[in-house]
C-alpha cells in the first residue's frame, strides 16, 4: 500500500544562524519551566551540574517573567518579553532532544532512542521526530528569539511507537507522543512537520497563556497550534506566505482517503471529503460556529475561524508568515493581557493593538489585521464585521454570530455512526456560504479586498 | 431469555488531533453468548456507573474524548472521560466496544 508523505530528511534548515550550534552541546538540559515546582527540586537535588543550574535558572526566570509582564501592564509599556534571553545571561545553546520509544504500550516516556546530536536511528518515527522537534526550535530560536518551549532552553522530550493502532498524536503537558497511525486510514503522526510544531505549539501557549481547553478559549489554543505549525513547515522550505499550501497534518492520511489534509487554514472546509471520514466540518466564519460538547466544546472545529484570519493576515502582507503576521501573533501571545479565558473577540482586539504597536495605527500591517478578523466575523470595537452573506437581508447588521449546530439525538454531540463531523447537508450549506465569502473578500489573492458594509 | 440482563454501550470518541467523531455501540442483545458475557464482564468491571464525568477542557491537548452511555435494563448512565486519565478498566471497555463495531461493519 502506498503512502504519501513528505520526507523530513530532506528537510533544508531555515536561515541556519544557529544550526551550527544546535550539534556542539554534549550535555543534557533538563530546564522543564512548565513542571510543577516539586518535579524542578527534585532536579535541584539529583540532576547533574547542568541540569541542577538549569532547573534554578527556570525558577528564577519564572519569577523574573512574572515581574516584567507585571511591570509592563501597570505601567502601559510593552514587555520585554522578546529580550528576556539576554537580559537574563542565558545563551540559546540548541535543542536538547530526547527521544523515546514507547514500544506499542502507553508506558511513557519509554526506552531512550535517540539523544540530541546522536546519528539517526534509521527508525523513521524515531529520526522524524527528531528532525521536526529540531525545526520546531529553529522556528521559535531564530525568528522569535525563544530558545526552547520555556524559552530557557527546556529540553525537547518526544515518544514515539505510542500504544497499538493509534492514529494521534498529542502534548501531554511535559512531552510529546505519537502513535503509528492504523495503517488504514493514517499514517505515522510523525510523517507532518506541523503536526510536531503544532504540539510544541501547545508548549508554548501553556506557558504564555493557560488557554482553556474548551469552546473558544480552547478553538484559540488550537488555532495558535496551528498557525505555528503552519510556520514550521514554511520556514523548513523557506516557503513565502502567498506560496505555501495552509495546509494542515498533510501526508497523514494513508492514499485510501478522499482528502489533501486534515484542516486547510486557506479554506477552512476543504480540506477532505472522504465516504468514510466524512466531510471537513471547519468554519471559516463567525456565523457558522459550531456549539458542541464533543472535542471539548469543538475545539479542533472552531478553530478553523481565527486560522482563517491568520492566513488573511499573511497572505494580505506577503513574505515569510514569521515576520509580521506570525510576530504580531507572537507577541500578543506573550501579552499580559493573554488570560486562559480569552476567546476570538479579545484575540481580534489583542492582536489588532499588537499590530497598531508594532507598526502603527495606519500602517498597512494594522488594516490587514482589522479586515481579517472583520472578514471572518469577529467584531473589533471600531469596526462592524461583515457577515456570512448567507444571511442575506441581515448583511450588514450586527449579528450575534452563533448557530447551535445539534444532532436531535439525546445526546448533545454531534453524532455520527458513521463519519465524523456534524449533519452532511448543514455542513454543505455552511461550506459553501463560505467559498461565497472568500471570493467575495478577495481572500485567496490577498488584494483586491472589497470595502467593508 | 436474551432480554434479561441486557446491557448496551454506546460510544463516542472525539477530539484527537484530527477533531474527527467516531460512533460504536454494542448491546448484548445482539451478540453470541460468549461476546454477550464478555460485554457484561467488561461493563461490570468498567464500574462506568460510579465514574464522574471529567470537566470539560480537562483533558490534555489533542488527547481522546469518550462519551460512554450505559443501558442496563432500561436505566441510562451516560459519563465524560478524557483519555488522559480514565481507570484502565473503563479503557478497556472503550477499546473492545469501538475495535468490536468497527470489525463487525469491516473498516473504520
Amino acid at each position: 500500500m502506498g503512502t504519501s508523505r513528505q520526507d523530513p530528511r530532506h528537510i533544508r534548515r531555515g536561515s541556519g544562524k544557529r544550526s551550527a550550534d544546535r550539534w556542539a552541546t554534549g550535555t543534557h538540559c533538563a530546564c522543564q519551566g512548565i513542571l510543577p515546582p516539586y518535579v524542578l527540586q527534585q532536579i535541584t537535588l539529583n540532576g547533574n551540574e547542568r541540569q541542577r543550574r538549569s532547573a534554578g535558572t527556570t525558577l528564577l526566570l519564572d519569577q523574573s517573567i512574572r515581574l516584567a509582564r507585571a511591570v509592563s501592564a501597570a505601567s502601559g509599556l510593552a514587555p520585554p518579553a522578546l529580550a528576556l534571553r539576554g537580559a537574563a545571561g542565558i545563551e540559546a545553546e540548541g535543542p536538547d532532544r530526547v527521544i523515546s520509544d514507547a514500544q506499542n504500550t502507553q508506558d511513557l516516556p519509554g526506552v531512550l532512542v535517540r539523544a540530541e546530536g546522536d546519528p539517526e536511528t534509521g527508525d523513521p518515527a524515531a529520526d522524524e521526530a527528531y528532525d521536526g522537534l529540531g525545526a520546531t526550535y529553529d522556528l521559535f530560536a531564530e525568528e522569535f528569539d525563544r530558545d526552547s518551549i520555556d524559552g530557557a532552553g527546556m529540553s525537547l522530550l518526544g515518544t514515539v511507537h505510542f500504544d497499538e493502532d493509534y492514529a494521534n498524536a498529542f502534548w501531554d503537558g511535559v512531552q510529546m507522543v505519537f502513535g503509528d497511525g492504523d495503517e488504514e486510514l493514517f499514517n505515522r503522526f510523525t510523517v507532518a512537520v506541523d503536526v510536531i510544531g503544532h504540539e510544541l505549539t501547545h508548549g508554548v501557549t501553556e506557558q504564555e497563556a493557560g488557554l482553556i481547553y474548551w469552546a473558544q478559549s480552547g478553538a484559540l489554543n488550537e488555532s495558535l497550534s496551528d498557525a505555528f505549525g503552519s510556520m514550521v513547515k514554511q520556514h523548513v522550505a523557506s516557503e513565502k506566505a502567498e506560496d505555501a499550501d495552509w495546509l494542515i497534518g498533510e501526508g497523514l492520511f494513508t492514499d485510501r482517503i478522499q482528502g489533501e489534509a486534515l484542516r486547510s487554514m486557506a479554506a477552512p472546509g476543504e480540506a477532505y471529503d472522504d465516504p468514510v471520514l466524512g466531510k471537513d466540518p471547519q468554519p471559516g466564519h463567525m456565523d457558522d460556529y459550531v456549539v458542541t460538547s464533543a472535542d471539548n466544546g469543538g475545539v479542533h472545529i472552531n478553530s478553523g475561524i481565527p486560522n482563517h484570519a491568520f492566513y488573511l493576515v499573511a497572505t494580505e502582507l506577503q513574505g515569510f508568515a514569521w515576520e509580521r503576521a506570525g510576530r504580531i501573533w507572537y507577541e500578543a501571545l506573550l501579552s499580559p493581557r493573554m488570560n486562559p479565558r480569552m476567546g476570538f473577540r479579545g484575540f481580534a482586539r489583542l492582536t489588532t493593538g499588537t499590530a497598531v504597536r508594532l507598526y502603527g495605527t495606519d500602517s498597512e500591517e494594522a488594516l490587514a489585521v482589522r479586515n481579517a478578523w472583520s472578514a471572518v466575523g469577529v467584531d473589533v470595537p471600531g469596526q462592524r464585521s461583515r457577515p456570512g452573506r448567507g444571511l442575506g437581508a441581515l448583511a450588514g447588521a450586527r449579528v450575534a454570530g452563533r448557530r447551535a449546530v445539534v444532532s436531535s439525538s439525546e445526546s448533545p454531540w454531534v453524532s455520527s455512526r458513521q463519519s465524523s463531523g456534524g449533519e452532511g447537508e448543514k455542513r454543505d450549506q455552511r461550506a459553501d456560504r463560505s467559498r461565497e465569502r472568500q471570493t467575495a473578500a478577495g481572500a485567496s489573492t490577498g488584494r483586491g479586498r472589497t470595502s467593508k458594509s | 431469555m436474551q432480554e434479561q440482563g441486557r446491557v448496551g454501550v454506546e460510544v463516542v470518541r472525539s477530539g484527537g488531533f484530527a477533531g474527527l467523531t467516531r460512533a460504536a455501540a454494542m448491546d448484548t442483545a445482539e451478540l453470541d453468548g460468549e461476546r454477550a458475557e464478555q460485554l457484561r464482564k467488561l461493563v461490570d468491571e468498567s464500574q462506568i456507573q460510579s465514574l464522574t464525568s471529567a470537566p470539560p477542557g480537562s483533558g490534555a491537548a489533542d488527547r481522546f474524548q469518550y462519551h460512554v452511555t450505559v443501558t442496563r435494563d432500561d436505566h441510562r448512565t451516560s459519563v465524560v472521560l478524557n483519555e488522559s486519565n480514565m481507570p484502565d478498566a473503563a479503557r478497556r471497555l472503550v477499546r473492545w466496544v469501538l475495535q468490536g463495531a468497527s470489525q463487525r461493519s469491516g473498516g473504520r
